[in-house]
């Protein structure tokens, strides 16, 4: 009767066999984990629960608050936003808008030390500006100019403004016209205007600043001074459309701050120049239902949190598809805009073919998958094919000018009666900030996803 | 590489998981998770076959009728196991998970056949169950 014990000794092998086997497995898996950015359990290997991972912050945590210094430029020219009151006669927009504007600057929580600058020039053409209290410049809008200022010498008043913000560490803030008025002996400065706006905000890049550009219209009752001296060398309005521009200078996040929660109801025309975002937060969302992939792909990892790297597969008869979530939440409002992204977003890749399908602004319901409601935008991408086993794709929004600047623009704004909403030469003014910021990153922000062939 | 074993034995027979977007959950969780309950669990059933009711109690379920009966038994819960593991893993279900439930229980047919063959030796009512091969006497 040995084959029982035989059989024992045997049923001990493979039980001592299949343990060595699992337990093996134990090893080698703790030896992965390693290298395996994400953990993975052996044996029982259960899902974990939401992943502990902390979120990526915010590069730049927004500040509370922040300095402001306002210059209101009170050339001749300006004196028809700002007509003297009289019984029946209604504010003009900008006094509307300035008065809001100073007293929020003066009152509100955002804002921390203040300064109100009057500027204006001197005999010589050279910029001057006059410190004064809130009553002061809030007298000028409401009942008018009474100063005689003949031009705005624009780049040197810019120069000067930033200067001063710059040593005090304000965001400017510059009401102007924008109408450039050099010495009339010196008229070839229209030539280099491009150039000299460029030389005076030179500290502006330097520094690491960046500008916003608000352009508004508002009724103009008096004279109108022309860039263009011919034929008429001044314009009697009655109410007609004048633009206005606010210029804010500062640090990107302090703009923001003043653009948001100073200024907040924003004009539709808006540029942002020198904007630009290191880490905007973003994800390949591969398992939301909400935004279900096609074709093969899946995150290289199964628990990242975010996800950006992916492994996929494209078919001929089924094309990869998939959705990255953005959180452009951090962007100025009008980069925001679904119809700005749709015109402006792109998607480059190496080592792919791939396009944009859509893109969509987060809705009701998304917002409520807790998952999902990080995310603010959403762009659906296509790849069709790829082209080398590995490469990345980047969802990119380019540095662009919008298009309202050459809208707004004119050679000859002599006649603004009969060509009403127009600035003389605004593409070059703002053509020099432009170029301020030219060697600068091309993109406002870029997302980049990594891929691999899937196997 | 236990992911990879189990991973390449489903995938022999079943191809990429499906919907794809959830290939790392079955190859690093469901695939390794599966393979191993079916590895132990067909092991205890077939160790309660022979040692627990057709040696320790002598029950007399050793014809191999009652073989069967647990084959069966064994291959129910092989069925069942891949379909939980995929839901518990909040796996979007899809045609994909019947087939693996399938394969899995296949699987579980042929394993528990092996184990048995391995140990009915050991038994003491029912080393010829469910045949005599390979023991002799």
């Amino acid at each position: 009767m040995h084959a029982p014990k035989m059989v024992e000794i045997r049923l001990y092998l493979l039980l001592i066999c299949s343990m060595l086997l699992i337990s093996g497995c134990y090893k080698k898996q703790s030896a992965n984990e390693e290298t395996e950015p994400v953990k993975t359990t052996p044996a029982i290997i259960e899902k974990n629960a939401p992943s502990g991972k902390p979120a990526t912050p915010p590069e730049t945590t927004t500040p509370s608050k922040v300095d402001v210094n306002v210059y209101l430029e009170i050339s001749n020219g300006m004196k028809g936003f700002m007509p003297t009151p009289a019984a029946g006669k209604e504010a003009t927009t900008f006094q509307n808008n300035l008065v809001k504007l100073i007293s929020e600057v003066q009152d509100g929580r955002y804002v921390d030390e203040k300064g109100f600058y009057l500027a204006k020039e001197d005999a010589q053409s050279r910029p001057v500006l006059d410190s004064v209290s809130y009553n002061t410049m809030k007298s000028y809008i409401v009942s008018g100019i009474k100063d005689d200022v003949r031009g705005t010498p624009l780049p040197a008043m810019l120069k000067a403004a930033l200067q001063k913000s710059i040593e005090q560490g304000a965001v400017s803030v510059i009401i102007s016209d924008f109408i450039h008025g050099p010495d009339p002996r010196d008229q070839g400065q229209f030539i280099s205007l491009d150039s000299d706006i460029r030389s005076s905000l030179r500290e502006a890049e330097h520094q690491g600043l960046a500008i916003a550009i608000l352009g508004n219209t508002s009724e103009f009752f008096g004279n109108y001074y022309p860039a263009v001296k011919k034929p008429e060398i001044r314009r009697s309005l009655n109410g007609g459309e004048i633009p206005y521009y606010i210029w804010v200078i500062g640090k990107q996040e302090d703009v923001q701050v003043v653009t948001n929660k100073v200024l907040r109801n924003l004009p539709a025309q808006q540029a942002y120049f020198g904007f630009e975002y290191e880490s905007i937060p973003y994800s390949a969302l591969l398992k939301e239902k909400a935004f279900k992939p096609a074709g093969v792909v899946y995150c290289s990892s199964r628990n990242a949190d975010p996800c950006t790297s992916v492994n996929l597969q494209p078919e001929k008869k089924e094309p990869v598809e998939f959705t990255i979530g953005l959180d452009l939440s951090q962007l100025p409002l009008s980069m925001q805009t679904i119809d700005y992204l749709k015109k402006n977003l792109k998607v480059t890749s190496t080592g792919s073919r791939s396009t944009i399908v859509s893109v969509t602004a987060a809705d009701e319901t998304i917002k409520a998958t807790p998952d999902l409601a990080k995310y603010t935008h959403f762009v659906r991408v296509r790849v069709p094919e790829l082209t080398a086993n590995s490469g990345t794709i980047s969802v990119q929004l380019p540095q662009v000018t919008p298009a309202w600047i050459s809208g707004w623009s004119t050679d000859n704004d002599n006649n603004p009666a009969a060509d009403p909403k127009k600035t003389y030469q605004l593409t070059k003014i703002v053509d020099g900030v432009q170029a301020l910021y030219r060697d600068q990153n091309d993109f406002v922000f870029n997302a980049t996803i990594e891929f691999k062939k899937a196997d | 590489m236990i992911q990879n074993f189990f991973s390449g034995l489903y995938e022999l027979f079943l191809g990429r998981p499906i919907p794809a977007n959830f290939t790392n959950d079955y190859r690093e969780v469901v695939f390794p998770n599966t393979g191993l309950m079916l590895f132990i669990i067909t092991l205890s059933i077939v160790i309660i076959y022979y040692y627990v009711l057709n040696r320790a109690m002598s029950t007399g379920l050793y014809k191999p009728k009652h073989w069967v009966m647990f084959l069966i038994l064994n291959a129910i819960i092989a069925f069942i196991i891949p379909v939980m593991q995929v839901t518990g893993n909040e796996i979007e279900t899809h045609s994909y998970t019947y087939m693996f439930a399938f394969v899995n229980v296949i699987y579980s047919l042929i394993l528990f056949f092996v184990f048995s063959i391995l140990l009915k030796r050991g038994s003491v009512q029912a080393w010829t169950t469910p045949m005599k091969w390979p023991n002799k006497k």
